[in-house]
């Protein structure tokens, strides 16, 4: 693999490194972040069975003295000539606030679809009425 | 070692075999550190926060890849035209600074031999504890998954949140 360097993008690189080492976390971003800070969305990476594709989505706080799960949800999506596509609508799992956990799962058929690209989509939001998104990482999948 | 050589080549020719020449220099040496790694990471989130987006970067349940969360401003929650937005905000900002150098860094934490074998007995472990029964050490992944989703059907969160914990077991096809 040839990769090409500018003095330029040495300099982003840089910057960019900074910033991280500057802040001495993983977390980034203003204060208006969705979701409370005391909880985090985690989606699985696509598996499958030969008949379904898998995704999960989870929402864990570290206590019940800030804001807490109320909501969760997970659709599945397919890359189709390089533009997701949804196979597998939202599904939700919801419940009262005071808890620190919440978790469900959604399918996608993929009989017939042979060799593709597929990825799951986790939302969450926590009893602040915030709300978060994030796509689980792409995986080819042979059904 | 030879099965990863091919996940590693078909890897790397999957997309063309071209680097996003926007994507921060981390594949030069073939080598992309946890510093690399971050950088990439962080580009990705001032990108997608110069879209007026928040984001934040957790460790995944692995304990070594990043995942980047894109939060909604309290106008946009629950309108489903404000998460397409915001998906294609990430799609762009992930796939431009930090898909390729990800990839790499992931491969690179593939474990073989007796560390695989050993991380196998942990899923297994795990799996059991999820309450996910009749697996063994030349289960395939299709058959776990196979087994989590028809032992509990209508939570498969435990089971499932194992084999996201222990991903570097069963590498293939990611990042394609």
């Amino acid at each position: 693999m040839v990769i090409r360097r500018t003095s330029t993008r040495r300099l982003a690189v840089a910057s960019a490194t900074a910033l991280v080492l500057a802040l001495g976390v993983w977390t980034a971003g203003p204060a208006t972040a969705a979701m409370d800070s005391n909880c985090s969305l985690y989606v699985s990476d696509p598996t499958d069975d030969d008949t379904y594709v898998y995704s999960t989505s989870s929402v864990y706080c570290v206590t019940v003295y800030d804001s807490t799960v109320v909501q969760v949800g997970n659709m599945i999506q397919e890359s189709a000539l390089g533009v997701w596509q949804t196979r597998a609508g939202w599904v939700y799992k919801y419940q009262a606030a005071g808890y620190t956990s919440l978790s469900i799962g959604q399918k996608a058929s993929c009989n017939g679809h042979g060799t593709d690209t597929w990825r799951g989509v986790g939302e969450g939001r926590t009893s602040d009425n915030g709300e978060t998104i994030t796509p689980g990482t792409p995986r080819s999948v042979t059904c | 070692m030879f099965g990863l050589t091919l996940l590693i080549l078909a890897a790397s020719c999957s997309r063309g075999g071209g680097q996003n020449p926007d994507e921060p220099e981390a594949l030069v040496d073939g080598e992309v550190t946890t510093a690399e790694y971050r950088a990439a990471i962080a580009a990705t989130v001032e990108c997608i926060e110069a879209d007026g987006y928040s984001a934040t970067v957790q460790t995944r349940t692995d304990g070594v890849m990043a995942q980047v969360s894109v939060g909604l401003s309290p106008s946009q929650t629950g309108d489903p035209g404000a998460r397409d937005a915001a998906l294609s905000t990430y799609d762009r900002c992930f796939e431009r600074y930090a898909y390729d150098t990800e990839r790499q860094y992931f491969l690179q934490h593939v474990p073989t031999g007796a560390e695989r074998d050993s991380m196998f007995g942990d899923l297994l472990a795990c799996l059991t504890s999820a309450d996910v029964s009749g697996l063994t050490r030349t289960s395939t992944e299709q058959e776990i998954v196979g087994a989590i989703w028809a032992q509990h059907p209508d939570d498969p969160g435990g089971g499932m949140a194992c084999l996201d914990h222990y991903r570097f077991v069963f590498p293939e096809g990611r990042y394609p």
